[in-house]
């Protein structure tokens, strides 16, 4: 799989590329100006810069099937760590980010914040570091000493609930 | 002007605006080395407590934060290779592999030192070259500003490390996301799919910290549930190393005498150029330095060349955006947008007849920036040892605070949690390219300057009807597109040098 990421990589940003490319096409033209104007309108420099993008996606497709083909023998030979292993943490990190974000108008600043802070501890912290009594204490610490420096002290504005 | 400026000295040097200085400064550094909280965000936040002072403490207080949140960056920059602010990004290319090397007092040394001279030269550029460098300026049109994006982005040549497609294509990702939104001239909507918030499109804020902080939590995250997998407290440990005075010694600091010279060139024009500021010009003196040193492969390796680089241009950036607001009542930056406006609420208005109506107050402004960055420098060295003892704290529970942080800076933009979505959402895009071997430098280069091409380029086909010609016939115009082709001349001939000798 890592093998092939270049040409994978390159295939994603071809095809944003032709995404933007067609939906530059209904960006409203304004009449502005002479019309000899026209040709630089807001989709021009959309259309310039997909137009861009294909040709260095598929140069690096190119590049990378290039070097596939001369260098055939190390066949996802050094990859320790299976898909799984490497990616699940991170899946759970983006997944307690994305809670954290969604649930903070309705729940607000201080207890999303805390929740948060005590799982992304939980999740980076190897087994024998995970201290549960010492991460709550600091998430719950950590988030009300940051709402209320920036709330009181700033007079930031920051999601609220009834409770906090 | 030797009176006015001793009379100048004299309002500023007195307990009460030396404290305001003070506490400005040291709110500023913590501003600034926290990401998601900037310089700007600093003022922002302290212009309401100025509306009973004087004006002279008032502006001292503001720019004792401006100073001490563009210096700030640096600290996160190179202890944990998260920018404090849009003007340290350049300073984590190399002042991070610096502090895993152990050299962190070092780097910081460094970068403190040459953010001190930077911004204190550029405070003298200020005082005598403020009259003509503005007028120069205020020639500046949309084919210059046009020219002069144009150039700047065949720098990202020398800021794509491996592969150049790559180093171009993140570039294009960067302006492509900087088409979200309204578009310049006709406010056109694009790209927004329907979606009223993203109408305004992405800020550069989110958009940094979204690229560097969420990516370093994924990065951390990756493999760490793997069994058996110790946690390494030295790997995570940024050593101080042995540090003398600010860990650097005098032949060295000689050797960066060109460099800080062209980076504080850069930093200065940049200043001054209204819309653009440190945010840009640290990169583009760290491209520039890349490309004109003899050893280009040892930039990003950890070498004090990138960080005098970023941070004497950065802070360089200070004293130039200064000068079209102080001549021409025109901000070079936001910071400085926010301190027209402190001036306005105090009933100042900058402009050509500031230094002949309020002449005290322009030079007690020069005072207070002098002093500034005294105090910037003092406080920096004796903090150098409490920063890095900050590190002492393991980073699984560093990061989480730091995201809590960032997330506190991206809502405090607009009040609007539209800002923190784009933060998860160029996080995700950030540690996608990094998996991919992209560089992240190319990209916010490409999403700061893609609008600048594309308003000025606009802008200026309409003064024209249309007609490019124009563009070549303006002399400043005409030596930025010459520079712009010696640029890529020499790129395609040192691509062409590299390949000859090994007949790849």
């Amino acid at each position: 799989m890592a093998r092939y990421k270049d040409i994978l990589g390159g295939l994603f940003w071809l095809a944003v590329a032709i995404g933007m490319y067609y939906a530059s096409f209904s960006i409203r033209v304004l009449a502005i100006g002479s019309g000899s104007t026209s040709f630089v309108g807001s989709g021009f420099m959309p259309r310039l810069v997909a137009t861009g993008m294909m040709i260095l996606s598929l140069t690096i497709m190119w590049q990378s099937w290039q070097k596939l083909k001369t260098a055939q023998t190390d066949a996802g030979s050094n990859d320790e760590l299976s898909f799984r292993e490497k990616y699940l943490p991170v899946l759970a990190s983006l997944g307690l980010l994305i809670a954290y974000i969604a649930f903070m108008e309705m729940l607000g600043f201080v207890i999303m914040t805390a929740v948060y802070l005590c799982g992304q501890m939980f999740i980076l912290a190897t087994p024998e570091h995970r201290k549960p009594v010492l991460f709550v204490a600091i998430s719950v610490v950590s988030a009300l000493a940051i709402f209320y420096t920036f709330v009181e002290v700033f007079q930031l504005m920051l999601p609220e609930n009834r409770l906090f | 002007m030797l009176d006015m400026f001793i009379a100048g000295f004299a309002s500023v040097l007195t307990f009460k605006v030396m404290a305001l200085i003070v506490l400005g400064v040291v709110v500023g550094i913590i501003f600034g080395s926290i990401p998601g909280l900037t310089a700007t965000m600093a003022v922002a936040l302290c212009i309401p407590l100025t509306f009973g002072m004087d004006i002279t403490a008032a502006i001292s207080l503001l720019i004792g934060l401006y100073v001490g949140g563009v210096s700030g960056g640096l600290l996160s920059a190179i202890l944990i290779n998260i920018p404090g602010t849009p003007s340290s990004v350049a300073t984590c290319f190399d002042g991070a592999p610096m502090a895993k090397r152990g050299e962190a007092g070092k780097a910081l040394g460094v970068g403190i030192v040459f953010s001190f001279w930077g911004g204190l030269l550029s405070v003298f550029a200020l005082i005598f070259l403020a009259p003509p460098l503005s007028t120069i300026a205020l020639k500046f049109g949309p084919y210059e500003y046009f020219a002069i994006a144009v150039f700047s982005l065949t720098l990202i040549a020398s800021l794509s490390s491996k592969s150049m497609p790559k180093g171009l294509l993140a570039c294009l990702i960067g302006m492509m996301m900087a088409f979200v939104g309204i578009a310049p001239i006709d406010a056109t909507q694009r790209f927004t799919f329907g979606i009223d918030q993203l109408s305004s499109g992405f800020d550069l804020l989110p958009v940094l910290i979204g690229l560097f902080a969420v990516t370093e939590v994924m990065k951390e995250a990756e493999g760490c549930w793997v069994k058996g997998r110790v946690y390494d407290a030295a790997k995570h440990k940024i050593a101080l190393g042995k540090i003398k005075g600010f860990g650097f010694t005098l032949a060295e600091a000689m050797t960066q005498k060109l460099n800080f010279i062209r980076s504080f060139i850069i930093g200065l024009v940049i200043g001054i150029l209204p819309g653009i500021g440190g945010g840009t010009s640290n990169l583009l003196a760290y491209a520039v330095a890349k490309s004109q040193s003899k050893t280009p492969d040892k930039f990003g390796t950890g070498i004090i060349d990138g960080v005098v680089a970023s941070e004497t241009s950065n802070n360089a950036s200070v004293g130039g955006a200064f000068l079209p607001l102080l001549t021409l009542g025109i901000p070079g930056d936001t910071v400085t947008a926010m301190l027209l406006g402190g001036f306005m609420i105090h009933g100042v208005t900058p402009g050509p007849l500031l230094l002949t109506s309020h002449g005290k107050l322009v030079y007690a402004i020069f005072a207070a920036l002098i002093i500034a960055h005294i105090v910037m420098l003092v406080v920096e060295f004796w903090g150098l040892r409490i920063f890095i003892k900050a590190l002492d704290i393991p980073k699984y529970i560093l990061l989480p605070i730091i995201i809590s942080l960032c997330v506190v800076g991206a809502f405090g933009l607009n009040n609007d949690l539209t800002d923190v979505w784009s933060l998860l959402i160029f996080g995700l895009l950030g540690f996608g390219l990094e998996k991919l071997g992209y560089p992240l430098a190319p990209l916010i280069l490409g999403f700061i300057l893609g609008p600048m091409v594309e308003t000025n380029l606009r802008r200026g086909l309409m003064h024209t009807g249309g007609d490019f010609m124009p563009f070549f016939a303006q002399p400043i115009a005409a030596l930025f597109f010459a520079l712009t082709a010696l640029s890529v001349g020499w790129i395609i001939y040192q691509g062409y040098k590299k390949r000859s000798p090994s007949g790849v």
